[in-house]
């Protein structure tokens, strides 16, 4: 079954002379519990794909279906409520809040939905991303590995159908980025989500279960890597 | 690009909203500057104008001298433009107890004691007179001008041509006589020389102080008197029977008088010109700040290829100044513009006029003032800006300039606990940068101060000048004084008035200007410098002090239980018992002290408290005889007066009929009963008050209103003054807020992106101004009753007129008015944040 689906998604950056056509009528299916990579060169439109599939950004033309919702038919208000309940987001440089703290980082997305914490599932996450002794500790008191492990609790935190991050490694040495997407997959697994991730690196792509290469806006090849 | 400083102006053009928004910044700062320049420029000029008109404009007076000893006077090098006026023997005018002499005049009379020609043309022929136009119904002339006129001066009667009529100014009508203005030849032609003396008003050059150059001209014209030094101690002195005084009232407003009286409203004045200029500095300082944190990346870059942290501050600076060009220009410009249109609104409302005045000087000092403060402010900023390190910017981690502690550990505190996650982080937004919260609360504090100070200073100021001391339905006085009380009304007077029907009670009071000679251990050195001293006998200083002669029931209202009975007869042999009040903290004074005053035996007419003895009065300081008094109370307040900042005596009528058998009540306090026909009584009493001359009937309920009307205009001005000011503030204040928002467009792009819905966005970002708001009221307020605290304690010294009291009322207008700004700062910021589609704001550079 399909979690996420675009169709015919397009995206143009400017108007007239200097439009830049970004995405070039994308069509794409995503399946529950599938690890996607995405590959590309840089400026090939990968993370506009990203944003445009996590409803952060309009579409100039096309559709996202997410869990069988059309989510840009939907107000504003209704899309952050998705976000926050159906999707996580793991950005490259962590983007965490400065003025809370660790825990406070990850109870975010539920803190909103005004829902109760569910801290048996909390503690659990946390324990397993090794957080457990730095949950109060504000993100500048964290180092790069750790504050990238509490971006992803906080994308977990609300048990989202969907996971998409944008280069969550490219930020860090190599070895703390094979333990971040170890760690990810791991997450994944458990607690049966889909994760959809940009990379460059090419060993993390090789991990995923589909591999989608994009050039110029379009999709290049979309490979089954393993099944 | 030739030189690393292009990049000053290439980034301010690029980032165009930011420049215009520090610019803009800048300007209004400038423009609080300049304002208050003009306006005080103003206020200060129109002050010395109605100063000139009232009192003249001369600088200093030499009475009685012999004509020849004016012209010594009116020659000498530092005398400017001077006035002889040339006067006769005084005569009585048969058949109307008033007096006439004649002067004559020259051409800088008119100009420097503001006498205004209603009617014709000043004399120039002999025999040409002009006339006070009040006199001529008492020397039966009519009011018709080319007219042969014939006056009776002592022996003979001598024939003039009315030419003119004039209105007494303010100045003649303080000297009881009556003047034929003639010209020098006429004048001589009536008599003999050596029976006129001359008055000889003076302003000095003006190449030197004023002080200097009179001083200078006493010792050069009257050397052999030797006057030491006296004129720096004392407002006047008399030798001989020469008379020297000072127009105080002038130099006072010029700033070259001695008066300490007005001190302690210079430095009110002074603190909110400082408060003010600590305003403009943060605001500037605001702006700039706000535009280095918001570059923190590109100043990191830089220093990555190597820009050095000095060439990063001329950067910085450089920016200062290229904004400056064009925001202190605009800003003075603005100024003017704020300050023309108060000026023409209040014209147009009010009819006042002439507060509206530019001076090269004032704009020059303005724009110094404000490029020094630019600089001042800007030169912190770059320093941040030079500090920032390659690696922080490098790594964009987003927390660069966060040089706050860093906080390991943080909880839930009991006062989070009890808001939602909105409120939260609007709480810890707040305080994440301590120095960046604290310069925002100081400037709110700073509008904060300014306003509680000025709705302060507007309270004193309308006490002062509005204070309406006896309450009664109507009052009748003469406005002339005499220092013996023979001018006013006659006992006989009281039972007419009582027998109008509808009056209830009549309170009758004396006051009277009486010259006390005053040993020195009495004397405050603010009471020294309005005193004269005789050359002979420099430890006993004369001084004109009011002596109040109350009824008895005045008396109760003076002190509660000092009644007429303390002013036993007995006494009268050691002493005439008064009751001195004297300015808090002074302690020269205790029950028992002896006084003298001179008693006067003729008509005379001190007006005012120093500086301005006109001719008569000088007559009677040589034909006196002492009086003892003696301290039977020390009084903590005095009634009847605002003016509390010197010795006031007060005694009881029957004490004062013993001194001067013949004298009269120069006011009577009428009550009405409620019913009373006032149609019917104001005639009346208007009769009995024109029955002595110069004599007048006031409705306090008309006088009241006529002082409602002035006190409208005038608070009007104030708080149109304080207005301008909380209006800069505040734009400066709403700038500060949506500046701080807008460099977090990325976090707010970064919480909408993990689901914050546009509601909840607005309530963190609300809950941030409302926040704010109330703790800058918090502070604004503690500090802000402190300052006043201060002038009230500052003024104390000067018989304060308002009791102390937390001004409770200020206190929630502030936080009501500050919680809206609050919110209305956030308005277009979250306007601005909201349109940007999240991906946009997370790519934003500032963080």
């Amino acid at each position: 079954m399909n979690i996420l689906e675009l169709k015919n998604l397009s995206k143009t950056y400017g108007k007239g002379e200097t439009a830049v056509q970004a995405l070039k009528g994308i069509d794409l299916q995503v399946s529950q519990r599938e690890f996607v990579a995405i590959v590309g060169p840089s400026g090939s439109g990968k993370s506009t794909l990203l944003h445009l599939a996590g409803g952060l950004d309009n579409p100039t033309d096309g559709k996202v279906i997410l869990d069988g919702e059309d989510i840009f038919l939907l107000n504003e208000a209704a899309l952050a409520v998705l976000r926050r309940r159906k999707i996580g987001f793991i950005f490259q440089f962590y983007n965490l809040i400065p003025v809370l703290s660790a825990e406070e980082n990850i109870l975010l997305p539920i803190l909103l939905d005004n829902k109760k914490t569910d801290r048996e599932y909390i503690d659990e996450l946390t324990e397993f991303l090794g957080l457990k002794d730095r949950l109060n500790h504000l993100p500048n008191a964290l180092s790069g590995g750790q504050q990238q492990r509490v971006a992803i609790a906080r994308a977990l935190a609300n048990k989202p159908s969907i996971i998409f991050a944008d280069e969550p490694t490219g930020n860090l040495d190599t070895e703390m980025g094979r333990e971040v997407l170890d760690l990810l997959r791991l997450s994944i697994k458990r607690y049966h989500q889909t994760l959809v991730v940009i990379t460059h690196d090419l060993n993390i792509a090789k991990t995923a279960d589909r591999l989608i290469t994009l050039r110029d806006g379009s999709i290049e090849s979309n490979e089954v890597v393993r099944k | 690009m030739k030189n690393y400083i292009q990049l000053v102006s290439k980034y301010l053009r690029k980032q165009k909203k930011r420049t215009a928004l520090t610019a803009v910044g800048i300007m209004l700062s400038v423009s609080i500057i300049t304002s208050i320049g003009i306006l005080s420029d103003g206020a200060n000029l129109q002050q010395i104008e109605n100063v000139k008109k009232s009192f003249g404009s001369y600088h200093v007076l030499f009475e009685n001298l012999d004509p020849e000893e004016a012209e010594v006077v009116k020659n000498h090098v530092r005398a400017g433009k001077t006035s002889i006026i040339t006067i006769s023997d005084i005569h009585g005018i048969p058949g109307s107890g008033r007096k006439m002499a004649i002067c004559s005049i020259d051409d800088y009379t008119s100009s420097l004691l503001d006498i205004k020609l209603i009617e014709g043309c000043w004399p120039e022929r002999e025999n040409e007179i002009v006339l006070d136009i009040t006199v001529l119904k008492d020397l039966g002339i009519e009011d018709e001008l080319d007219k042969k006129i014939y006056l009776d001066l002592g022996k003979r009667k001598f024939e003039f041509k009315l030419v003119g009529l004039y209105e007494k100014s303010t100045l003649f009508s303080q000297m009881d006589s009556s003047y034929g203005i003639v010209i020098p030849e006429t004048l001589k032609s009536i008599g003999s020389s050596d029976k006129f003396m001359s008055n000889v008003y003076m302003e000095t050059v003006r190449d030197f102080p004023i002080m200097d150059s009179v001083n200078k001209i006493i010792s050069d014209s009257f050397g052999e008197y030797k006057p030491p030094r006296f004129i720096k101690k004392v407002a006047g002195v008399s030798f001989m029977d020469k008379y020297i005084s000072l127009n105080l009232f002038l130099l006072n407003v010029l700033g070259e008088g001695y008066d300490n009286v007005s001190n302690e409203y210079k430095i009110i004045q002074a603190i909110l010109v400082l408060i003010v200029f600590i305003a403009t500095v943060s605001g500037i300082y605001n702006a700039f700040n706000i535009s280095v944190l918001e570059r923190v990346r590109q100043f990191g870059l830089l220093r990555a290829v190597g820009t050095t942290p000095g060439q990063i501050r001329r950067i910085v600076l450089g920016e200062a100044l290229l904004m400056s060009m064009t925001a202190i220009p605009a800003g003075i410009l603005f100024g003017i513009g704020i300050s023309k249109g108060f000026t023409s609104f209040m014209s147009e409302l009010y009819s006042i006029s002439g507060i509206f005045t530019l001076s090269l000087e004032t704009l020059l000092l303005s724009a110094l003032v404000s490029l020094g403060a630019v600089f001042f402010s800007a030169y912190a900023p770059s320093r941040l800006a030079s500090r920032i390190s390659p690696m922080e910017a490098i790594q964009d981690k987003g927390t660069v300039l966060a040089k706050s502690k860093k906080r390991k550990k943080r909880k839930f505190s009991f006062i989070e606990k009890l808001m939602g996650i909105s409120e939260i982080m609007a709480y810890r937004n707040l305080r994440r940068n301590r120095k960046r919260f604290t310069i925002t609360i100081v400037s709110m504090c700073i509008g904060i101060v300014m306003f509680m100070a000025f709705s302060y200073y507007i309270r004193v100021y309308e006490k002062l000048m509005f204070d309406d001391y006896i309450e009664s339905d109507y009052s009748i006085s003469v406005h002339r004084w005499s220092s013996d009380g023979s001018i006013g009304y006659p006992e006989e007077i009281l039972d007419e008035i009582y027998g109008i029907e509808g009056v209830s009670n009549i309170y009758g009071l004396i006051k009277t200007n009486q010259s006390f000679l005053l040993p020195e251990d009495k004397m405050t050195d603010e009471l020294k410098k309005r005193s004269r001293t005789a050359i002979n006998n420099p430890g006993i200083y004369g001084t004109n002090l009011y002596l109040y002669s109350l009824d008895s029931h005045l008396m109760e209202c003076v002190a509660g239980n000092v009644k007429e009975d303390l002013f036993q007869k007995e006494n009268y042999k050691n002493g005439f018992p008064v009751m001195v009040y004297e300015p808090a903290d002074e302690k020269k004074w205790k029950v028992g002290d002896e006084i003298t005053i001179e008693k006067v035996k003729t008509i005379s007419s001190a007006y005012g408290s120093s500086g301005n003895h006109t001719m008569s009065e000088s007559t009677i300081l040589t034909t006196n005889e002492m009086v003892k008094l003696k301290v039977a109370a020390v009084l903590n307040d005095a009634p009847f007066t605002s003016y509390k900042n010197r010795p006031l005596f007060f005694t009881g009528m029957e004490t004062f009929k013993e001194i001067y058998p013949d004298a009269k009540y120069n006011s009577i306090y009428i009550d009405v009963t409620e019913n009373a026909d006032k149609e019917y009584i104001e005639p009346k009493l208007t009769r009995i008050a024109q029955s002595v001359e110069n004599g007048q009937m006031i409705s306090h309920e008309k006088k009241l209103q006529e002082l409602n009307e002035m006190k409208n205009q005038i608070m009007l001005i104030m708080y149109a003054l304080a207005a301008c000011i909380s209006t800069i503030a505040i734009l400066n204040i709403i700038n500060t807020i949506s500046a701080h928002l807008i460099i977090r467009t990325r976090e707010f792009g970064i919480v909408r992106a993990v689901g914050m819905t546009g509601k909840q966005l607005k309530k963190m970002v609300w809950s941030e101004g409302v926040l704010q708001a109330m703790i800058s009221s918090l502070w604004g307020c503690s500090i802000g009753t402190a300052v006043i605290f201060a002038f009230y304690w500052l003024l104390k010294n000067d018989g304060h007129p308002i009791p102390w009291e937390l001004p409770w009322k200020t206190i929630f207008v502030i936080f009501f008015i500050n919680i809206a700004i609050g919110l209305l700062a956030t308005i277009s910021p979250l306007k601005r944040i909201s349109k940007l589609n999240i991906t946009e704001s997370v790519r934003c550079e500032s963080f």
